[in-house]
């Protein structure tokens, strides 16, 4: 019995081994990619290069003109950080509003902003980018910070979900030791729906990594270039493309995002589990 | 007491977003300022700075030698500032649909062949009242200054000339001991080579790309056969043409000398990292000229270029076209500045060496002269091409057929069914030739 139990968990490790490195092998196809000589980049068929050259990570660093790559990691760090604090602060009020506080159309205010949700971004481009042009804010980040700070629905409906999850009584008695509703907010709530915050800080934070779109349309000036934009340079469909560098720049913008999720691990899947979300 | 407390500290957080916001907010308007002040004063003629800001796509090596020309003009101009917005293709048209929509779009504007819709859009500035004056286009091939009029007015000057061809591995020729192709080779060199390259080099390997599908193919081959594609709404070709034309390539594909459909259709030859040539398991594909770079780039093969087979007609070489125009937009506040450095980016030969062949081969034959003198050995690839289909080109003026996508994705189509034996060639033909005559019914009523 033992012995036919440990085939089986041999086999089950076995083939979710075999299909974690399938799916990884788009990975480990960039890493090789980003260290072959640019000859060898379409043509080898093998994994392993025939040459380790690190020259694509010099070239993709330094070699714009009048700026480094650094700059653009610098612009998506400030961007990813100040959209965080921006969404976890605004969303957790409105989530904490909604499960917590009765007031008139309370359930018509909530069925509006989840309407937001199913609206497409396409349609607000334009009147977006006319309004942020009227005010002056095109080729500056604000157009990108700012809405951060009025909350974004998704993330308020999550964390609305977790906060029904905690017990009422748990308010009630706080009230009676003399708290009031900012107190019972921070001191009480947000503790306890830290992971659901956490959720939604890596959610931001990567969502404002990858962004590519919003990033482009706003975004002018190279030296405000974020990583997307910046490795879109490399590339140009109709002629002749720095793939090397692509690549070699490509591993590294992977890494913040790596980071941050290993980082927040422990609490993203508590959140999204006790939520009932899928991710 | 409580609930004031409470209210209070509301407040607080309010405050403290409000002055976030508005302290972003009074940073801009400065800026704002500051632009409007600069023009204003551009406008009073005293010397003080002209700003202008320029848009365009393309990959490093571009973005570079265009900055440079940029730095140049600043420097020949004193008081003149450019700005440039440059970024990969992806996205590029988005975002400028969304800056002429917000009335925010760069005064000097980098196009491709969508020229046209721009200038329905109402985009694009005329540039006729510059010409001669400020911006000299006499030098350039007239088809080239045609493909940018509209209505008798200019709106875009060429950058760069280019032509679609056939490009070859030059190391699987050697390989299979034939010599590379010349331009008085036939379609029957071409079919005996194809078959050759694919016997002697083995399985997985073939000779050319199945270019039935490939528009400038079919327009070339009917031009040497003594047709025309398209000429002044009518087409000038019968149902025998495209029987012939299939049943070449049906052959070959039969003979195992081209591509089977499944392998094209998963590695398209105009993908520069899925084309087979670069891998060194396809001879042949037609390709724009000026691609060569790139293709290069990837393989230490010897790729090269060559104009598509002679027929008992000659040549059915289509002359160089133009690939990419600068354009100005509408609502540009300096138009003779604009005028005055499109002209330096086509005309000045510092320039032009500068800039080289980013854009395709230059346009101007004087900037062509001084380029070749000292040119890299891709380079002299392109332009010992560009000189050569200049020769053996017929002097036809060209006359792209309208519906242009339609009729491309109409080739195709019939394309498949045949490679794929969905159907005969003879009903394939039958039905291409109605929907062709659909598709010219259609472009006359519009």
């Amino acid at each position: 019995m033992a012995i036919h139990r440990q085939i089986r968990s041999f086999f089950f490790h076995a083939l979710v081994l075999g299909f974690g490195l399938l799916m990884l092998y788009p990975v480990f196809w960039l890493l090789s990619a980003s260290v072959k000589p640019t000859t060898e980049i379409f043509t080898s068929k093998g994994l392993w290069p025939s040459s380790i050259t690190f020259e694509h990570y010099s070239e993709g660093w330094f070699g714009l003109r009048n700026i480094q790559f650094g700059r653009f990691f610098l612009n998506s760090l400030i961007l990813c950080v100040v959209a965080v604090i921006g969404t976890v602060l605004s969303s957790s009020m409105a989530a904490f509003s909604f499960a917590r506080i009765n007031f008139p159309l309370k359930n018509l205010f909530f069925a509006l902003m989840l309407g937001t949700i199913m609206l497409p971004g396409h349609v607000t481009l334009i009147p977006q980018y006319i309004m942020f042009h009227k005010i002056g804010w095109v080729d500056t980040f604000l157009p990108l910070m700012t809405p951060k700070f009025v909350g974004d629905a998704f993330f308020v409906f999550l964390i609305v979900q977790f906060i029904r999850g905690i017990p009422k009584e748990l308010d009630e008695s706080a009230k009676i030791d003399g708290c009031g509703w900012f107190t019972l907010y921070f001191r009480i709530i947000m503790p306890l729906s830290l992971p659901a915050l956490i959720t939604a800080a890596i959610f931001t934070f990567m969502g404002t990594w990858d962004d590519f779109f919003g990033q482009l349309i706003y975004l002018s000036d190279i030296k405000k270039f974020t990583v997307p934009l910046g490795l879109r340079l490399f590339l140009d469909s109709s002629g002749s493309s720095n793939w090397g560098a692509v690549f070699a720049m490509s591993v590294l913008s992977i890494v913040p995002s790596l980071v941050i999720f290993f980082l927040g691990q422990k609490y993203f899947t508590q959140g999204i589990a006790t939520t009932g979300l899928k991710g | 007491m409580l609930k004031k407390k409470t209210i209070a500290m509301y407040m607080l957080t309010l405050v403290l977003f409000l002055a976030a916001c508005s302290n972003g907010a009074s940073n801009e308007p400065d800026k704002e300022g500051a632009a409007s002040q600069a023009t204003g004063e551009a406008t009073t003629d005293d010397g003080k700075e002209i700003e202008l800001r320029m848009s365009w796509w393309g990959a490093d090596e571009r973005h570079e030698k265009t900055l440079k020309v940029i730095e140049l003009f600043e420097q020949k101009n004193p008081g003149v500032k450019i700005t440039g917005e440059y970024s990969g293709f992806d996205g590029y048209l988005d975002k400028l649909n969304t800056q002429i929509a917000a009335g925010n779009a760069p005064d000097l504007i980098q196009l491709g062949g969508n020229i046209k819709e721009y200038v329905d859009k109402n985009a694009l500035l005329d540039l006729t009242p510059y010409v001669g004056d400020i911006l000299h286009v006499d030098d350039f091939n007239g088809g080239l200054v045609k493909a940018a009029t509209f209505n008798d007015k200019l709106y875009g000057v060429t950058l760069g000339v280019s032509s679609t061809t056939l490009m070859y591995n030059a190391s699987m020729f050697e390989k299979a001991g034939l010599p590379v192709p010349n331009e008085n080779w036939t379609y029957d060199d071409f079919k005996a080579d194809v078959i050759q390259i694919a016997e002697k080099l083995g399985k997985g390997h073939y000779g050319s790309y199945d270019l039935s599908s490939d528009a400038a193919s079919l327009g070339s081959y009917l031009g040497s056969v003594g047709k025309e594609l398209y000429r002044d709404g009518e087409r000038h070709f019968d149902k025998q043409e495209m029987i012939d034309w299939f049943s070449m390539w049906d052959e070959l594909r039969k003979a195992g000398a081209i591509v089977p459909a499944d392998v094209q259709v998963a590695s398209p030859p105009t993908a520069v990292d899925k084309s087979l040539v670069v891998k060194g398991e396809v001879a042949i594909q037609s390709a724009s000229a000026s691609q060569i770079f790139g293709f290069q780039e990837l393989t230490q093969d010897q790729l090269g270029l060559t104009v598509y087979p002679n027929g008992p007609a000659g040549s059915g070489m289509i002359p160089p076209i133009s690939g990419q125009f600068i354009t100005s937009y509408e609502g540009t506040k300096h138009p003779e500045m604009v005028a005055k450095f499109i002209d330096f980016m086509v005309n000045d030969p510092e320039a032009g060496v500068i800039l080289g062949s980013t854009r395709g081969v230059p346009p101007a034959a004087k900037i062509r002269d001084v380029l070749a003198a000292q040119s890299t050995p891709v380079d002299k690839v392109l332009y010992d091409y560009i000189s050569l289909v200049s020769n053996t080109a017929p002097a036809v003026d060209y006359q792209q057929f309208p519906l242009d996508n339609e009729f491309t994705k109409l080739l195709q189509l019939t394309s498949e069914k045949i490679a794929f034996n969905a159907n005969s060639i003879e009903s394939s033909v039958d039905e291409f030739m109605t929907e062709t005559d659909k598709l010219l019914a259609k472009a006359k009523a519009q």
